[in-house]
């Protein structure tokens, strides 16, 4: 059974496949627990994965929509669909920039007193400590609070959830902060991909296993119909394209077990949303490569964080604010599930014997 | 050390198994099928002094008179099978270090107050206001005040902050006690590592998926 989703640490555990070492290597360059699937199906792993259809790239064209009209048009049609179930939208927001921003995105859309009505803010007092200001003005005393750390229990259809994931997909990559520290004067330059493999391989240590990484991520692009012109495209590409579909599926791995059932395409389509999980978004990205092009890490998901500025004048949020990682408030320390499978089931433990994909790029 | 020392005694012959400084860690070196109880060895005690390890109770056998006093006694005076079941406490030893010290920092991450009762008082209050009607007890009109919030805002961020804490303390609380039973059916170096390693997986390495 194709899985949909897979942590790689189980699968990497106790096996015999002798490619799966230098398979478990190329996650020393992100993180061990984060599986990679390119969406364009060019890079094969020991593991037989799949694309869910509504995370596919889209269809490759250019666009005249602005960041700020893709944010306005998916609140609304949030908004419409919140209306139609006659459920409440649960924004997930953890004070940082992708989920400031899509807080936003309803305020400056609805009226306030609708918005009572119809949006509970899934937080929790991190987030307020994050963005202290927004959480005072826009949030404490005026809209519905429903602390994060009862996520388990939210996959019931009572409440339609909304994360601020996929926006750092759409930016680069936080991947994009270590390789600016170390190579600063070559960040923006014209795409060399000696030098990234210089970069890769010094975290992966084993060159065979790195250019074949580096490679799948330029063919793919080249498959795709785009091309890396400047190092950091490299990395902004490897997120967008084969980090993307496993971030869709995340929140759902900390399900209630007596809610596995409800996890289903019905389920998908309505109860659980990215809010940057759209076709707009992914075309702003691939269109606006301009948006990528920073020469300092404070001006990282920069479009956002000024769309959120000129909505709330916070000078010093605008100016200082960095990316925080804000997932691991929620997982850590809680049983998380290891895989979903192409029908939607959810796997508790994973084993490679069972999900094998003998046609892969490891095999020596 | 000058703070208490616990020792783990054994029921079978009042003999020492091993020595912790930490409370928690010789209570749950206690709890296992291993027929043991734990004793405070205080900074007065003439004992106090002379462990300065759990070696001590390692390289010779002790045994307890069940009051403060201790007796070293010959080895052929105790069983196989007992000192095996001291290998195998020291064995769970070396783990309740790491479980130890990952159940602190985990905890310690959201400990926010100087205050430790503060939670527990303001859970309380928080209870007493009429929220609906307006009702605020004084404690939360004049947390309200002190930090210069409309007093609806006071109250979600206070019922933020206690919901958040509780919750992680609560689950972080659950980890320790599901890994206590687990360490505590350690006989083997193997089995150690099997267990270190899913304690890891689940105190820390689900975070960065």
């Amino acid at each position: 059974m194709s899985l949909y989703y897979f942590n790689p640490i189980p699968l990497t555990k106790n096996t015999s496949y002798a490619e799966v070492n230098d398979w478990k290597s190329i996650y020393k360059f992100i993180s061990l627990g984060v599986g990679l699937n390119d969406r364009t199906y060019q890079f094969k792993q020991p593991v037989d994965s799949k694309i869910y259809h509504k995370y596919q790239l889209p269809q490759l064209s250019t666009t005249n929509m602005s960041y700020k009209d893709c944010c306005d048009k998916r609140a609304k049609e949030l908004w419409d669909l919140s209306i139609r179930l006659q459920k409440p939208l649960g924004i997930m927001w953890s004070g940082g920039i992708d989920s400031t921003r899509v807080l936003v995105s309803f305020l400056e859309n609805f009226p306030l007193a609708e918005i009572k009505d119809r949006i509970k803010v899934v937080t929790s007092y991190d987030a307020k400590i994050e963005n202290q200001e927004f959480f005072r003005t826009y949030i404490a005393g005026k809209l519905d609070i429903v602390n994060v750390h009862t996520l388990p229990w939210m996959f019931d259809r009572s409440i339609i959830l909304v994360s601020g994931e996929l926006n750092d997909q759409l930016f680069g990559s936080d991947l994009l902060r270590n390789f600016m520290l170390e190579n600063a004067s070559c960040f923006t330059a014209k795409f060399s991909k000696d030098i990234i493999i210089q970069y890769v391989n010094q975290r992966i240590q084993n060159m065979r296993v790195t250019s074949l990484l580096v490679d799948a991520v330029v063919n793919s692009a080249t498959t795709y119909g785009i091309t890396l012109d400047k190092n950091a495209d490299w990395f902004w590409w490897w997120n967008f394209c084969f980090k993307w579909h496993a971030v869709c599926f995340r929140s759902l791995l900390v399900c209630a077990p007596n809610l596995w059932s409800n996890l289903d395409e019905d389920f998908i389509n309505n109860y659980q949303h990215n809010f940057f999980c759209t076709d707009d978004f992914q075309l702003w990205s691939i269109n606006n490569s301009s948006s990528r092009n920073i020469t300092k890490w404070s001006d990282y998901k920069y479009q956002a964080k000024l769309d959120i500025f000129q909505f709330d004048k916070n000078q010093e949020y605008f100016e200082t604010k960095l990316k925080k990682g804000s997932l691991r408030t929620v997982f850590v320390q809680r049983a998380v599930l290891e895989g979903i499978d192409s029908n939607f089931k959810v796997i508790e433990k994973l084993n490679l014997e069972d999900h094998y994909n003998s046609d892969n790029d490891f095999k020596l | 050390m000058k703070d208490v020392l616990y020792i783990v005694i054994s029921y079978e012959n009042f003999c020492v198994h091993t020595v912790s400084r930490n409370l928690v860690t010789a209570t749950a070196l206690a709890s296992s099928s291993i027929d043991c109880f734990i004793q405070g060895i205080f900074p007065q005690s003439p004992m106090h002094k002379q462990i300065t390890s759990r070696d001590f109770f390692y390289d010779k056998v002790w045994k307890s008179d069940g009051k403060a006093a201790l007796t070293e006694i010959d080895k052929s005076q105790v069983t196989d099978s007992w000192l095996a079941e001291r290998d195998v406490i020291r064995l769970r030893q070396d783990l309740f270090g790491l479980w130890e010290q990952w159940t602190h920092n985990a905890l310690a991450r959201v400990s926010s107050t100087k205050w430790t009762l503060f939670n527990a008082v303001a859970k309380s209050e928080l209870e007493k206001c009429d929220i609906s009607n307006g009702i605020f007890t004084p404690l939360i009109q004049e947390y309200a005040r002190v930090r210069e919030m409309e007093i609806n805002a006071a109250v979600a961020e206070l019922s933020l902050k206690i919901d958040t804490e509780n919750a992680i303390k609560f689950r972080i609380t659950a980890l320790a006690e599901k890994y206590k039973d687990k360490i505590n059916k350690i006989m083997t170096r193997d089995d150690l590592i099997l267990v270190r390693d899913c304690m890891h997986q689940d105190f820390w390495g689900n975070s960065t998926l």
